[in-house]
């Protein structure tokens, strides 16, 4: 909100901040009201004067400037290049000199155009930021006085200020409003204006005004002025609401507007012709209902708000916005002038409801000062008087329903020393509340505090602690520590897997990724492709992806299913910045939606992506897949955690994988029994629309299954202090079958004395068998009790040929 | 006496016992030590002109092996009489000693030039850089909430987590932020239904937290959280790091006491904090938290606008509704609580010129984060 000290001036004695609005905004900001900006007239046009151009030349070397010499008095002359054509000698201009810096960071500085000096700039409006377009520079009237400071010759000698203002301050947005805090900050007077006795005519008035939901409206006012010439606005009014950033309409909306700039409180002028049936009716709209406003938009009601009506039909949105119906126009001659208290609640509904921000609907909605109601009426119908002529009616309408009060407080100093931290001065705190404008009354021990109307936030003795707090200043709050009274709690089990998570990829090479939580509906529908692969792998989606109702955007629309989509997007984004190699994981939830019990499902996700190795003298001849690579990080991942039987299943024992990976370098992750997700390159012709040249592979995984590695015992197991033997074990075998299966079959088969299995060999020769491969596994066998003889080891071998032949069609070759 | 004396004395034995009965010419002492001496003159020099230590040993086996020509000579001394043979083996033992001394000599050297050879030819250029093998690094939001949770947690906080589609109890009503309150409109809010909403915060994570356990509580809450606001400073998902604190008596100065440790463990040594009045309608008081720029200490820098503080988040005592939500007795209990942007606190920290490198997980970004 903006703030002219000019205007606040009027009421509380700031004169001295206008040269120091600095310390103003400082002492607003450091008590709560945080101001954004300032912007001083004053600072801007410093350096700027007006002049006189004594003599005008042609540059001596360019065809298009002149050269002129400017006074600004005393004898002061200043040679000045200029590009603009409009002026001649004799002509009263406005000059900026060195030192000024003028809008859109024009810093003037002595210069040399073309070879020849110049000591400043004649200024156009536009460049002074007064105006849009430039017909060349500005030439001022004949009479001016020459060197006198362009901000009092133009009266722009205002300063303002941005101002944050926090819901519960509503008081404050307006100048009365601030005017009372500063009083209060400054402990200076605070100048209410007096209200002129109004003059009203004798004429007889037959009309009403009926509230029909005094809940919504508790205070309504209103009154009849007739025979107003609507017309321009006088230039003092225009001027300020120009400060605070408003347009000037015509005198008598401009007039509600200043009210609402000054006394907080928003009015609203009808065109007393279109209201018919000589009622204003105060009620809830009819569903359905259809209604302009003002600007010419027409809103589809709901039947919750609250409209002000005429005996037939609506003719404003109460405390939003007008209706186009019955607005002031040019040639409105007769009006009804409402001011209104309407409960915040029901006018923020309304507002949000169709999207609407006005500055009537913003103050009510965050509530305005109830008995202020009919002081703003009479503000507004004296200043309508003054600027637009007319009769005042001789009625005031006023319904009011109920009487609105602050509730009184009791409070114990004692509670502000304690919840602040440092003893409560109780004199001080006395004179601050009174000084806010609270009725104070002082019992043995406690207070019983009143606040005024307008500060209707001060509900309960915390809101105090807090006004004591703030004005005394939140520097005072000393440091300390409080005592830990409890053991300190465990951590989230959750939080702590994914740590250690991060932990475990980042010490294989894999950096962290994030991507946002919510995707196109259209590209993760593309890439998970038929639903019925993509969760066979185990990894759960709902039948309907979670939508957001209001997206940011069409790429940012659901709630996503799969982390792939964003690595996927990562991959790319990195490939196409000449990233050759990478890894990158990222840990993140999916969504889901449970129909049976409306529920919102979230799961953690553990996925990944790599591509590339890198390029190097040493790794040329390195051949090895980038999936076996992803698959090494997993594999010592999951070891890691303390996993040891996981299976990998390819596509032909799962039926079909997602189609975004490579159909014969792809496989599930199998742990105890259950699917955790998918493990594979990337689709060669995925990759050739990604443009990628490289060789790229991802993982997804659900990670619940893997949070029970908190619970795996992590004893030490005894080390054998007897020879190791080794025996090679070479398996004759169809191709199509998983080695890595038969390999956890000779594992477990194994007993306690077979230490590893590794696989040493892979043939597909021409003397084999069409269809088959010889795979050689190399076993170690070690016992804890003593070095293994020939016997026992041929024992467990037999045991485990007996076992893998009992499974598959294998031979010994 | 010298160990292969013996072997050769046995073999002498054996070699007698095979040759009674064969007949032979046997040869003079004088033609045997002339044959002796030719021997070993013929092994040193081509010990000495062997070309490579293998080659020289094989020239060994040749002169001094179980068959070579000292043990072929050896077998001749059977035609010498008894006083002869002793004097002739003492020499041919002298002459065996000899040559082992020439060998090791050869040896030696060749070994020698050899090694060199080796040395030379398994030169690498240690110069060239290895290939790249790095450490992953963690993304700088984690990275954050990891160093935040860590100093938090040195004053007995634990941390808690919450799901992000809530309810729009916990993520307002509970907070004191009623439907159509004015405080509603702090927040741009990403809607799922009617009566769920992404997180706009990570302040239900304390409901949750005040429902489920019993104080005195230390709690930090963490996470991701959602508004609808995108431009150059905002992102529509960030992250952010909370605190709880509810015990018997909480003050203000026990808020601001521990938001000052946080600063100076965090931003470093000797940076102050400050406290601003502000308003939240879950905390009352409620102030900003600013704490002295960590870039110019103080000085004034483009970081801190010229003002020597930055802001880094809010904080207060909490709202005696919220308990009454959350139907914890009050002011039997009290607390506070604080927050922080984890994407601000790392901008802050590492001079991160643009919001939006987060999401983009582009690895020259990323990999500037150090565990």
């Amino acid at each position: 909100m903006k703030i002219s000290l000019q205007w606040l001036n009027d009421f509380v004695d700031i004169k001295e901040y206008l040269e120091r609005p600095d310390q103003l905004a400082n002492l607003l900001t450091t008590t709560g009201l945080e101001v954004e900006e300032i912007h001083s007239l004053l600072q801007q046009y410093k350096f700027v004067k007006t002049a006189l151009i004594l003599e005008k030349d042609k540059h001596p070397d360019a065809d298009k400037l002149s050269l002129c010499k400017v006074t600004t008095g005393e004898g002061v002359i200043h040679q000045i290049v200029c590009g603009a054509k409009n002026h001649k000698a004799q002509d009263k201009v406005i000059l900026a000199l060195p030192g000024a810096i003028l809008p859109g960071n024009m810093t003037i500085k002595n210069s040399v155009i073309r070879g020849v000096a110049s000591e400043g700039m004649l200024c156009s409006y536009k460049e002074l930021g007064l105006a849009d377009t430039s017909d060349g520079i500005a030439i001022l009237p004949e009479n001016t006085p020459v060197g006198i400071p362009f901000a009092d010759y133009a009266g722009l000698n205002d300063v303002t200020l941005e101002l944050k203002v926090t819901p519960n301050r509503a008081d404050c947005l307006s100048h009365l409003g601030l005017a009372r805090e500063v009083s209060c900050l400054l402990n200076r007077p605070f100048k209410k204006p007096s209200l002129k006795e109004l003059s009203p005519s004798n004429a007889p008035i037959d009309f009403q005004v009926q509230v029909l939901n005094p809940e919504m409206c508790p205070r309504y006012t209103g009154r009849i002025i007739r025979n107003v010439k609507v017309g321009p606005s006088p230039s003092w009014l225009k001027k300020r609401l120009e400060s605070v950033g408003l347009n000037s309409i015509n005198n008598v909306v401009d007039v509600t507007n200043y009210v609402m700039m000054e006394w907080g409180q928003p009015l609203h002028a009808f065109d007393l012709r279109h209201i018919q049936g000589g009622v204003i009716r105060v009620g809830k709209a009819t569903p359905q209902e259809k209604f302009m406003t003002l600007d010419g938009t027409e809103l589809t009601l709901r039947g919750d708000e609250l409209m002000i009506q005429d005996s037939h039909r609506s003719l404003c949105m109460a405390g939003v916005i007008g209706g186009k119906n019955s607005g002031v126009q040019e040639d409105t001659q007769d009006i009804f002038l409402e001011s209104a208290f309407f409960a915040p609640q029901f006018a923020r509904r309304s507002a949000r409801n169709h999207g609407l921000s006005t500055d009537s609907g913003y103050r009510f909605s965050r509530g305005v000062d109830p008995n202020v109601t009919l002081e703003g009426l009479e503000r507004a119908t004296q200043l309508i008087h003054e600027c637009a002529g007319g009769l005042i009616g001789s009625k005031t309408f006023e319904v009011k329903s109920h009487e609105i009060s602050p509730v009184v407080i009791p409070i114990d100093p004692e509670i502000i020393s304690q919840r602040l931290g440092y003893s409560v001065d109780v004199p001080k705190f006395e004179s601050w509340m009174i000084r806010l404008g609270c009725q104070v009354e002082k019992t043995e021990t406690i207070y019983k505090i009143k606040p005024p109307s307008w500060r209707f936030d001060i509900e309960m003795d915390m809101d105090l602690v807090e006004e004591y707090a703030r004005l005394n200043g939140y520097d005072h709050i000393p440091e300390t520590l409080p005592p830990l009274n409890k053991v300190p709690t465990k951590h989230d089990t959750h939080y702590s897997f994914r740590s250690r998570l991060v932990d475990i990829m980042t010490s294989l090479g894999y950096c962290q990724a994030l991507n946002f939580a919510f995707v196109s509906e259209k590209k993760q529908t593309q890439l998970i492709g038929h639903r019925d692969l993509f969760t066979k792998t185990g990894l759960s989606i709902s039948s309907q992806p979670v939508k957001l109702v209001n997206p940011l955007n069409e790429q940012l629309n659901i709630m996503r299913s799969t982390l792939s989509l964003g690595l996927l997007d990562n991959l790319h984004h990195n490939v196409h910045h000449s990233i050759d190699a990478g890894r990158l994981f990222e840990i993140g939830s999916v969504f889901e939606y449970n129909s049976n019990n409306s529920a919102y499902i979230e799961k953690t996700r553990w996925a990944g992506v790599a591509w590339g190795w890198p390029i190097n003298l040493w790794t040329k001849d390195l051949n090895v897949p980038v999936v076996m690579d992803l698959k090494q990080s997993i594999e010592t991942t999951l070891r890691f955690l303390g996993f040891k039987d996981w299976q990998w299943h390819n596509s032909q024992e799962i039926g079909g994988l997602p189609h975004f990976l490579h159909p014969g370098q792809s496989v599930v992750l199998q742990l105890d029994g259950k699917n955790l997700g998918f493990l594979g390159t990337l689709h060669p012709s995925l990759k050739e629309t990604m443009k990628i040249r490289w060789d790229a592979a991802l993982f997804e995984f659900d990670t619940s299954s893997l949070l029970q590695t908190n619970s795996i015992s992590s004893k030490m197991t005894p080390i054998s202090k007897f020879q190791a033997v080794d025996r090679d074990l070479s398996l004759l075998m169809p191709q199509e079958l998983g080695a890595g299966l038969v390999q956890s079959q000779i594992q477990q088969s194994g007993g306690p004395h077979l230490k590893t299995v590794i696989p040493i060999d892979l043939y597909l020769g021409e003397n084999l068998e069409k269809g088959q491969k010889s795979i050689t596994y190399r076993l170690c066998f070690q016992s804890l009790e003593g070095t293994l003889t020939d016997d026992q080891i041929q024992k467990i071998m037999d045991n485990i040929l007996l076992n893998i032949k009992k499974h598959w069609e294998i031979q010994v070759r | 006496m010298p160990y292969f004396l013996h072997d050769v004395t046995h073999e002498l034995v054996r070699d007698l016992q095979r040759m009674i009965g064969i007949d032979c010419c046997p040869m003079s002492l004088k033609e045997l030590e002339e044959q002796l001496a030719q021997i070993q003159s013929e092994a040193q020099s081509s010990f000495s002109q062997a070309s490579s230590s293998s080659a020289l040993y094989d020239q060994k086996v040749f002169f001094l092996g179980k068959n070579g020509t000292l043990t072929e000579i050896m077998k001749k001394m059977a035609g010498l009489t008894k006083e002869e043979r002793p004097l002739f083996g003492k020499k041919v033992n002298e002459v065996k000693s000899a040559l082992e001394n020439v060998y090791s000599q050869c040896e030696d050297s060749l070994k020698q030039i050899e090694l060199e050879q080796q040395l030379q030819k398994e030169e690498l250029d240690l110069t060239l850089p290895s290939w790249p093998r790095e450490l992953g690094h963690p993304h700088p939001i984690h990275k954050v909430t990891e160093e935040i949770f860590q100093i938090l947690a040195r004053l007995g906080y634990s941390l808690r987590t919450g799901p992000l589609i809530e309810k729009d109890h916990y993520n307002f009503e509970a907070l004191n932020i009623p439907q159509d309150h004015p405080a509603r409109d702090m927040q741009d809010t990403f809607f799922i239904d009617g009566n769920h909403v992404l997180r706009t915060h990570t302040s239900p994570i304390q409901i949750h937290s005040l429902e489920q356990e019993t104080p005195p509580l230390r709690i930090i809450g963490t996470g991701a959280v959602f508004r609808c606001d995108s431009d150059i400073s905002h992102l529509p998902h960030f992250h952010q790091i909370e605190g709880m604190c509810v015990d018997k008596k909480v003050s203000m100065a026990d808020l601001k006491g521990t938001i000052s440790f946080f600063v100076q463990e965090f931003f470093g040594p000797g940076l102050k904090t400050r406290f601003r009045p502000s308003f939240f309608p879950f905390t009352e008081p409620s102030a900003e938290v600013d704490c002295s720029c960590p870039i110019c200490k103080g000085a004034g820098c483009s970081l801190c606008k010229n003002s020597g503080w930055i802001e880094i988040g809010g904080a207060g005592l909490i709202n005696p509704k919220v308990f009454h939500a959350a139907h914890i007795p009050y002011p039997e209990w009290q607390g506070f609580a604080f927050g922080f942007g984890v994407e601000r606190m790392a901008i802050i920290k590492y001079g991160i010129p643009d919001i939006r490198l987060f999401p983009e997980n582009d690895l020259r970004f990323l990999r500037q984060f150090k565990k």
